[in-house]
């Protein structure tokens, strides 16, 4: 599984402008199963997007970024400009090569490889996951 | 995708090896499979490999994720395959570090031998082959949106960029070998093997839909009907197994009526809408619908329709599609390990059913989309969604197969 964090809001809000028309991907996999991504962060991102006033168009929920397949069925509207992609480092990267004339924007800083073990601590917190090996980004 | 590549030649996993180890072979069927290191077909190369050169392969265990640690932890109780791995004494990981760090943990007194070497993430390209986009920190090679090749990232890493004897094409081994004939051709096959295997391996096409290699069969879909010399009937090839001297015909009329009918009755069972499916195009029930030339329904669909259950964050359940060939059950017991998925009622009310009859979001569904994958039809499909317009409003994209 690869490991993500969320990128703040703020961060997203820099690399954008009111005048870019944004299109949404979501992977559906290891950013789901970490918590940082999928159609709930999909909504909930383009929903405060629109109330600050940024134009987001559209929003793609698709399994695998990481594979070409999965791009090749996303029809993507002739205005969009910008492309924000919540998902790992390699789902960023195959978005830019499927669409260079667009701005893409990450969502997630990417961590590494980690397992997901869900253990419930004395405090009954969940214990999520554990970090293996960091990537480079 | 996460990206490993070999780290040892053959020659340095047989030093590692005894004659007298009983070796389980052990593989994700995600990330290695995709980038060519793992899943059942790579894993049939080693063992063939490795039975060749007179090693003992007791067991290839095909897993879903590696990743998850709950599903590593239920093989090792599994009633049916703990046998095998208290006898083990090496495993052999197909798997990226995170399943091998797992494995060492989950089974501390085996020798687990890493043969991959996990160096990054990156991309699966039909285009551009497998590429490396972000490698480890500590890896000597820069982050690279368009890609490291596998072939230049084994190059500078030293590693080995194709999978053990990667020429060499998947070798049926004989264990017990016996002739048999098939459509008057005299052919050789496993005594034990079931008859469909046998029939495909020597290049014989049978339909069928509820077999795959992986899961086997279960005698449900009734397609792959053949009839036995000294046995009473039509006989589904999925569940007999082969015995020496069988004469077998796999193709006359009689046998392409009864498949015809039995795949009618198959559509006849649920509401088969393809123009308006995921799967359109993409679907083997479709595909033997064309190869058998059916043109009409002649039995009438008479039910209602079911209700779908879309409450998993990862795919969806339409029972209107879903032929019971019960693939989805045997890929949640043998790859995930969940043994989530049961067929519920009975007759014309059977169902597939998650949990204690609950829906996929409360059942224990680990998400790992083993059943989607497994499914010949559209029943169960990836979740994807496009959104737009003021109310941002969902609706359905494609789904693929892998």
């Amino acid at each position: 599984m690869i490991g993500t964090r969320d990128r703040k809001y703020a961060k997203i809000v820099d690399e954008l402008d009111k005048n870019n028309n944004i299109s949404i991907i979501s992977c559906n996999t290891c950013v789901r199963l970490s918590d940082t991504g999928g159609e709930k962060r999909m909504n909930e991102l383009a929903k405060q997007l629109r109330e600050d006033g940024f134009n987001v168009v559209d929003g793609y929920l698709i399994t695998y970024p990481c594979k070409d397949e999965y791009f090749e069925n996303i029809e993507l509207k002739k205005n969009i400009d910008t492309i924000i992609m919540i998902s790992c480092a390699s789902g960023v990267a195959n978005a830019s090569y499927y669409y260079p004339n667009c701005k893409i924007v990450s969502a997630n800083d990417s961590r590494g490889v980690v397992v997901i073990e869900e253990k419930i601590t004395e405090n009954g917190e969940v214990n999520k996951r554990k970090k293996l090996r960091r990537v480079k980004v | 995708m996460i990206i490993s590549l070999r780290s040892m030649s053959y020659q340095d996993l047989k030093k590692q090896l005894s004659k007298d180890d009983k070796i389980v072979l052990w593989s994700c069927d995600t990330c290695v499979k995709h980038v060519g290191f793992g899943g059942y077909d790579k894993m049939t190369i080693l063992e063939n490999m490795l039975k060749n050169d007179g090693y003992n392969v007791i067991k290839k265990e095909l897993i879903a994720v590696s990743c998850v640690p709950d599903m590593i932890e239920e093989r090792k109780k599994n009633i049916a395959k703990k046998d095998a791995f208290e006898e083990a004494t090496v495993i052999i990981p197909l798997t990226c570090e995170a399943g091998w760090d797992e494995l060492k943990e989950i089974f501390p007194d085996k020798k687990i031998i890493k043969v991959l070497n996990t160096v990054g993430v990156g991309i699966c390209s039909g285009k551009r082959g497998t590429i490396l986009t972000n490698p480890f920190e500590d890896l000597d090679l820069e982050p690279n949106p368009k890609g490291i090749s596998m072939k230049q990232t084994a190059k500078k890493l030293n590693l080995y960029d194709t999978f053990f004897n990667e020429d060499e094409q998947i070798t049926t081994e004989k264990k017990e070998p016996v002739e048999i004939t098939i459509d008057g051709e005299k052919v050789t096959a496993n005594k034990g093997d079931t008859l469909l295997k046998a029939c495909l391996d020597n290049g014989f096409k049978v339909p069928h839909l509820c077999y795959t290699k992986v899961l086997g069969g279960d005698a449900v879909c009734r397609l792959c009907l053949v009839k036995v010399e000294g046995m009473r009937g039509l006989v589904a090839s999925c569940s007999i197994n082969v015995e020496e001297g069988m004469k077998i015909t796999t193709d006359d009329d009689e046998l392409t009526e009864y498949r015809r009918i039995n795949l009618e009755l198959l559509l006849a069972s649920q509401n088969h809408d393809c123009l308006f499916c995921t799967h359109n195009y993409k679907c083997e029930l479709q595909e033997l619908v064309n190869d058998l030339g059916v043109e009409d329904k002649n039995f009438r669909h008479e039910k209602g329709l079911k209700p779908m259950d879309d409450s998993s964050m990862a795919f969806v359940y339409d029972p209107n599609k879903c032929i019971l060939c019960t693939r989805c059950i045997r890929a949640c017991d043998e790859l995930a390990g969940k043994h989530n998925l049961a067929l519920l009622h009975r007759g014309y009310d059977s169902t597939i059913s998650p949990g204690l009859d609950t829906n996929m979001e409360k059942s224990d569904c680990a998400t790992c989309l083993a059943c989607v994958f497994a499914c010949p039809t559209g029943a169960l499909s990836e979740r994807m969604r496009k959104f737009d317009g003021k109310e941002w409003k969902p609706s359905k994209l494609h789904g693929y197969y892998q």
